[in-house]
C-alpha cells in the first residue's frame, strides 16, 4: 500500500471542499472494507484519504412523515438490518443488508460506501433499485438528487462527481400491501458474493392483477440491473404461475453476465431466469407482505 | 522395532488413561497472544525483503535495470539472479532458482529481491525494477508438455542437485518424476482379457491451496561467528537446514533453523521460499532480513495441491470381483519439482486409486510433469485426494453399471486379512470390511427411505501411517520439572501436548510436571519434521521409550538418595513409593531436589520406524457416507447428513484427535464443493480468499464421526494417525450421492452447482 495523507473533515461542506482541493489524488473512505482492500492490492493508490467517520449527521435512519425513510450514507449494514424503521418499511431490504458478507464486515461497512463502490455483485443495490431509491449528493453548488439506477454507470463507476459526497439514501413510501423479496443464490459457499441475486416488489390489485412491480438483479451485468422488460410484461396482468414463468424468461435477453468462478455467463443467465421466477412466485404466494 | 511383530498393548487400560481431555501445552500463550510467530519477530537493525515477480509464464530475461530501485532512499540491497546464480532450492530436487537469472518459468517466479528499511520501501523499490523479457512458448497442459516435440522446460536439469541419492532417469525431459507399480500379471492386458467387463473413466481435479491462517514468513541473519540463523515457518527444520546448506554451499553446522509457532501447515509449510533470498539479502547487507508473504503471494506462487487427470480402467469377472485395475495418473507439477520430498518426485498417494480393495492385477503409473504454472507441492494426503476421488467415483459407476448396491460391491471386493494392497503392500491389519460394515449399520444403508431428490453416496479408503526416525532427550531439572527436548515443531496438531501426555503416563507423574521444549536445529536432536502423519507415531514412541528409560533412572537414583535397596523405590502417581508402600510416599519435588545435586539426570531415546522392504505397513481405514439433496433447476448440492466411520488406535489427545478427524472432513468438503485454484494462461486467477473459497461454519452439514478402535496402532499405546485420513473420501462420497440423487455424474472437482446442472441437462437430453 502506498502511503497517504489522512484527512478527517468535520462537516459535509468541509468534505466537499477537500474533494475540490485534491481532486483525483484523493479518495473518500467510509467503512473502508472495500477501499482498504483495493488499496492493499494497489488497485487504488490515493495520495489523500478523506475519512468520513466524523460526519455523525450521516449516521442516522429516520422515517419520513409520508411512510418513506431516509438512510444516512454512513449507516452501517448491521445498523440498517436491525433498524425497525427499515424492517417496517420493507422486510426484504433488511434481509438484503443482512446478506452482505459476515457480521464483522457488516458492523463496519456503510450503506453509502457500498453504493459508491458500485460492485454489481453486492446485495443491497438491487433491493434499493426495486424500491426506487434516490440518492442525495452534496457538492460545491449544494445538493442534487439522482435516481439510483442513474447512479450506477459501469463496473465500480458511478455518477458521483469528483467534488461530491453521497450523503443520503431516500426511499419513497410504498403502497400498502406491497410484497417484497430478496433472494441471493451463492451455491459455492454461504459466505460468498451472489452468483445471481434477485430483488423484487409487487403490489397486487383485485383478481391478483399486478398494479406495480419492480425487479432488479445483481451479479448479472456491469451494474446492478433493473429489468423493465419483465416489469412491463407483468404490469396490468392477472398473475398466474404461467404468466410469471413467461415473463421471467425475458430476463435472458436483459442481462450481460461474465464468466467467473461463480459460474459461466450462460449458467448465470439461466440462473437469472430461474431465480427471477422463484422470486416472483414467492411474491405471488405472499412473501414479505407489509401490513396494510 | 523392525522385523518384530508388536505384542498387543493393554489397550483398554491405555485408552482409559488418556480419556481426559488434554490441556494444550501452548494454549495459554496462544490465547493470550504471547505466542510469537515468525512474522512477529522484530530484530534490531532488521530490514524487510521485497520481491519482483515475473508477469510472464515463460520468457528469457533480456535485461534487468535496478538503478531506480537502488536509488530509492531506504534501500540497502537489490539482488537479481546474477547475484545468486546458480543457487536453486527444493525439498529433494533443487530446481527452483532463488532468483531467476536466465529465464522465468511461471507467473510469480522471482526475478529480483530488495532489502530496505520498511516493507513499503522494499515493495516500492521492487516495483521500480525494469525487466525486459523475450517470451518463449509457454506450456500449461501436462499432456502437451509430454509430446515428443515439446519444448524442454529445464534444459539444464542434469546439473540440478538432488538431496540424498541420485535421480532416476526419465523417459521425457519434461517429466519431473515417474513411478510405476505393477502387481500380478506383468502384462496387464492379459489380465484384462480375463475380465468379463471392463470399465474406463477419466477424472479431473484442480489445484488447491492449503488455506492455513499464517502465510509463509522468515527472518534470516548472519551472526559475527558466521552462523546463519533462520527463523522460519517450515515444519521440518532439519530438512530446511539440509536444503539451505545445499543451496548456499554452507556446511549444515553453520545454519540454525528455528521453527517456532506455526499457524497451520496442511503440507504447505514443508517448502520454504523466502529463507533463501533472505539469506542472500542478509549476506549482502549484514543485517537481519525479514519476509512475510501476503495471501496474494501465497495463492500466486507457493506450492498448492497438484491438479490431476486420472484415467482409470478396471475389469471385473462374472462374480463382480475385481480382476485387473490400471491407473494413469498425470499430475501437473508446475514450473518446478522443488515442492516434492520423495525421491520419486511424485505423490505416491496417486497410487491409491483403489486403496481398500483386493485387486490381483494392477498397473499403477504416476507422472508429475513440468509446465509453466505455479509449482505443485504436498497438501494433506498428497496424491490420494485426487486418486481417492477418481477411484471411489469409478467404483460407484461400476457398481451402478453392474446393477449392484455400491456398499455390497465394495464389501465383496474389500481387502481382507492376508490380502496385499493394490500396490503390493503388506498391510498389518486390513479393516476395510469392518469400516464398511459399520458404515452400513450406522447409516441404515439400504433400509432408510429417502425423500425425493435426496441421494446417498459412500466411499472407503486406506492410508498408511508415516514412519521415520526421531529422537528426544529427557532431563530432570532442578525445579522438579521434567523437560522433554524435541526437534519437531507443533504446527497446531497438538504434537507437543501429546509428548507431554505420553511421557507423563509412562513416568506416572502429573502432566504439568512435564515441560516440552522445542529446540532449534542446533539444540534439539534430529527430527524429520511434522508431516506424512508420522508425528504421533514416531515422536510419540521416542517420548515413550525415553520416559521409560528416565523412569528407571529416577527410581534407581531415588533409591540411592533415600537409602533403600535398588528396586525398592517406585515412581507412582507423582510420588516415590518405597517397598510395599507401608513406609509412605515421598513427594516428587523433595526427592528430585536431592537427585539433581549430582550428575545431570538425562536420557535420550530414538525411535526408528523407517520403512523397509516387505515388512507389513500400518494403515488407517475409513468409510464415508454423505446424504445430499440436489436442486434440479440449479444443480445446487445441499448436504443433509454425513457419517464418517474411522479406524482409530488408542486416542492420546481426545480433543485434537477429534479436531483432526472433523477438521479433515471439512477440509475434504472444501475440495468437494468449492476449492479450486484456477490458472488461466499461466496466471492464478483467485488471488484473495474472497475468490478462493474455503468452507465456513454455515456450509457444514451435521457430521457424525464413529470411531472403531483397535489396539494395533504403531504409535505409543497403540495409537494411529488421524491427520491425513478423513479428508480423502469426502469428495467421492458427495459425487456418488449426487449421482444417486439426480442421476448426474460429475467427474471433475469441485462439484459446483454449474457442473451438476450441466450433468443433469446431459441426462435429460
Amino acid at each position: 500500500m502506498r502511503s497517504f495523507e489522512y484527512l478527517q473533515p468535520r462537516s459535509v461542506p468541509e468534505a466537499v471542499a477537500l474533494r475540490q482541493e485534491h481532486g483525483d489524488e484523493a479518495h473518500l473512505l467510509a467503512g473502508g472494507t472495500a477501499m482498504v482492500l483495493l488499496m492493499k492490492q494497489d488497485m487504488v493508490r490515493p495520495s489523500y484519504v478523506i475519512s468520513l467517520r466524523a460526519l455523525t449527521a450521516l449516521k442516522g435512519i429516520r422515517g419520513l412523515g409520508d411512510g418513506g425513510i431516509e438512510i444516512g450514507a454512513l449507516v452501517t449494514h448491521r445498523q440498517a438490518e436491525r433498524s425497525l424503521d427499515v424492517q417496517n418499511y420493507c422486510p426484504a431490504l433488511a434481509e438484503a443488508f443482512s446478506r452482505v458478507a459476515t457480521v464483522r464486515i457488516r458492523n463496519q461497512a456503510t450503506v453509502g460506501g457500498n453504493l459508491a463502490h458500485a460492485d454489481p455483485a453486492q446485495d443491497p443495490p438491487p433491493m434499493l433499485l426495486a424500491l426506487d431509491a434516490t440518492l442525495v449528493l452534496a457538492g460545491p453548488r449544494g445538493e442534487r438528487t439522482v435516481p439510483l439506477d442513474a447512479f450506477f454507470v459501469d463496473y465500480f463507476q458511478t455518477a458521483l462527481g469528483p467534488d461530491e459526497v453521497l450523503t443520503t439514501i431516500r426511499l419513497p413510501p410504498l403502497p400498502a400491501g406491497t410484497r417484497s423479496v430478496y433472494l441471493k443464490y451463492s451455491p459455492r459457499s454461504a459466505d460468498d458474493f451472489a452468483t445471481v441475486a434477485v430483488a423484487a416488489r409487487l403490489w397486487l390489485g383485485p383478481g391478483n392483477t399486478c398494479e406495480e412491480v419492480r425487479l432488479a438483479l445483481g451479479s448479472v451485468d456491469s451494474v446492478p440491473l433493473r429489468v423493465t422488460s419483465v416489469e412491463r410484461a407483468l404490469t396490468g396482468q392477472p398473475l398466474t404461475p404461467r404468466v410469471v414463468r413467461e415473463a421471467s424468461r425475458l430476463v435472458t435477453d436483459a442481462v450481460h453476465p461474465i464468466d467467473d468462478l461463480r459460474g459461466s455467463a450462460s449458467y448465470k443467465r439461466e440462473m437469472a431466469c430461474v431465480w427471477t421466477e422463484r422470486a416472483l412466485t414467492r411474491l405471488l404466494d405472499g412473501a414479505g407482505a407489509l401490513s396494510p | 522395532m523392525k522385523g518384530v511383530s508388536r505384542p498387543p498393548p493393554r489397550h483398554t487400560e491405555a485408552a482409559a488413561q488418556f480419556a481426559a481431555p488434554e490441556r494444550r501445552v501452548e494454549g495459554r500463550l496462544k490465547v493470550t497472544g504471547q505466542a510469537r510467530y515468525a512474522a512477529d519477530v522484530h530484530l534490531k537493525g532488521m530490514l524487510w525483503a521485497g520481491f519482483l515477480t515475473s508477469p510472464r509464464p515463460h520468457a528469457m530475461i533480456v535485461s534487468i535495470d535496478t538503478a531506480a530501485a537502488r536509488a530509492t532512499p531506504g534501500v540497502h540491497a537489490v539482488l537479481t539472479g546474477a547475484d545468486v546464480a546458480p543457487a536453486r532450492f527444493g525439498r529433494r530436487l533443487l530446481d527452483w532458482p532463488v532468483l531467476a537469472w536466465d529465464r522465468v518459468r511461471f507467473i510469480g517466479d522471482r526475478v529480483a529481491a530488495v532489502a530496505a528499511e520498511t516493507r513499503a520501501i522494499a515493495e516500492e523499490a521492487a516495483r521500480a525494477i525494469e525487466v525486459q523479457y523475450e517470451d518463449l512458448p509457454a506450456i500449461f497442459d501436462p499432456q502437451e508438455a509430454l509430446r515428443e516435440s515439446a519444448l524442454t522446460l529445464h534444459p539444464d536439469a542434469s546439473q540440478y542437485a538432488f538431496l540424498s541419492g541420485t535421480r532416476a532417469p526419465l523417459p521425457h525431459p519434461n517429466l519431473q518424476g515417474y513411478h510405476l507399480v505393477q502387481k500380478g500379471d506383468p502384462d496387464i492386458e492379459q489380465a484384462f482379457a480375463r475380465a468379463d467387463r471392463v470399465f474406463e473413466h477419466t477424472f479431473t481435479t484442480p489445484r488447491q491451496h492449503h488455506g492455513y491462517l499464517e502465510p509463509h514468513a522468515a527472518v534470516v541473519w548472519i551472526d559475527p561467528d558466521q552462523i546463519v540463523h533462520v527463523i522460519s515457518t517450515n515444519k521440518a527444520p532439519f530438512s530446511l537446514r539440509a536444503q539451505m546448506a545445499a543451496t548456499t554451499g554452507l556446511p549444515p553446522e553453520r545454519i540454525v533453523v528455528d521453527s517456532g509457532f506455526i499457524g497451520g501447515d496442511f503440507g504447505g509449510k514443508g517448502l520454504s521460499f523466502d529463507e533463501f533470498a533472505c539469506y542472500f539479502l542478509a549476506r549482502a547487507t549484514g543485517r537481519p532480513v525479514k519476509a512475510v508473504m501476503t495471501y496474494a503471494d501465497e495463492l500466486l506462487a507457493t506450492n498448492p495441491r497438484h491438479a490431476a487427470v486420472l484415467k482409470l480402467r478396471t475389469g471385473v469377472d462374472r462374480d463382480e470381483r475385481l480382476v485387473a485395475h490400471q491407473a494413469e495418473v498425470v499430475f501437473n507439477g508446475g514450473a518446478y519439482a522443488a515442492g516434492k520430498p520423495l525421491p520419486s518426485l511424485v505423490m505416491e498417494g496417486g497410487l491409491a486409486t483403489l486403496s481398500a480393495y483386493r485387486v490381483p492385477n494392477t498397473r499403477l503409473e504416476v507422472k508429475t510433469v513440468y509446465t509453466n504454472t505455479v509449482p505443485g507441492g504436498h497438501m494433506r494426503s498428497p496424491g490420494q485426494v485426487q486418486a481417492g476421488f477418481a477411484g471411489e467415483s469409478h467404483m460407484d459407476m461400476i457398481a451402478r453399471a453392474l446393477g449392484m448396491d455400491p456398499l455390497k460391491f465394495r464389501l465383496l471386493n474389500a481387502l481382507r486379512p492376508g490380502d496385499e494392497g493394490p500396490a503390493g503392500e503388506a498391510i498389518r491389519e486390513p479393516r476395510a470390511v469392518e469400516v464398511l460394515e459399520a458404515l452400513g449399520r450406522e447409516t441404515g444403508w439400504g433400509v432408510k427411505a429417502l425423500p425425493p431428490r435426496h441421494g446417498r453416496g459412500i466411499a472407503v479408503a486406506a492410508r498408511h501411517i508415516g514412519g521415520g526416525k526421531t529422537s528426544v532427550t529427557l532431563r530432570l531439572r532442578r525445579d522438579a520439572t521434567i523437560e522433554v527436548l524435541t526437534g519437531v515443531p507443533d504446527q497446531g496438531s497438538g504434537a507437543h501436548t501429546l509428548i507431554r501426555r505420553v511421557a507423563a503416563a509412562v513416568l506416572s507423574v502429573d502432566p504439568e510436571r512435564v515441560v516440552v521444549t522445542r529446540g532449534t536445529t542446533a539444540t534439539a536432536p534430529f527430527d524429520p519434521g511434522a508431516g506424512a502423519s508420522r508425528v504421533t507415531h514416531i515422536v510419540g514412541r521416542a517420548a515413550q521409550a525415553g520416559a521409560a528409560l528416565l523412569k528407571e533412572q529416577l527410581e534407581e537414583l531415588a533409591a540411592e538418595v533415600l537409602d533403600y535397596p535398588l528396586g525398592d523405590v517406585r515412581l507412582e502417581d507423582d510420588s516415590f513409593v518405597v517397598g510395599d508402600g507401608s513406609a509412605g510416599r515421598r513427594a516428587f519435588a523433595e526427592v528430585a531436589e536431592r537427585m539433581t545435586r549430582g550428575a545431570p539426570v538425562e536420557v535420550s531415546a530414538t525411535h526408528d520406524a523407517t520403512s523397509h522392504g516387505s515388512e507389513p505397513r500400518d494403515f488407517n481405514f475409513a468409510a464415508w457416507m454423505v446424504e445430499v439433496r440436489v436442486d434440479p433447476d440449479t444443480g445446487q448440492v445441499f448436504l443433509q447428513d454425513a457419517v464418517l466411520v474411522v479406524d482409530v488406535g488408542t486416542i492420546l489427545n481426545p480433543i485434537a484427535h477429534r479436531g483432526q478427524l472433523d477438521g479433515g472432513w471439512v477440509f475434504g468438503l472444501g475440495g468437494a464443493l468449492m476449492e479450486e485454484l484456477p490458472v488461466e494462461e499461466g496466471k492464478v486467477t483467485t488471488l484473495n480468499l474472497g475468490e478462493y473459497k474455503l468452507p465456513t461454519g454455515m456450509d457444514l452439514p451435521p457430521l457424525r464421526t464413529v470411531a472403531l478402535p483397535t489396539a494395533l496402532g504403531p504409535g505409543p499405546y497403540g495409537a494411529k494417525m488421524a491427520g491425513e485420513l478423513s479428508n480423502v473420501g469426502v469428495a467421492p462420497a458427495v459425487a456418488n450421492a449426487v449421482a444417486d440423487a439426480a442421476g448426474a455424474r460429475v467427474m471433475t472437482l469441485p462439484l459446483t452447482a454449474e457442473r451438476v446442472r450441466r450433468a443433469l441437462s446431459l441426462i435429460r437430453g
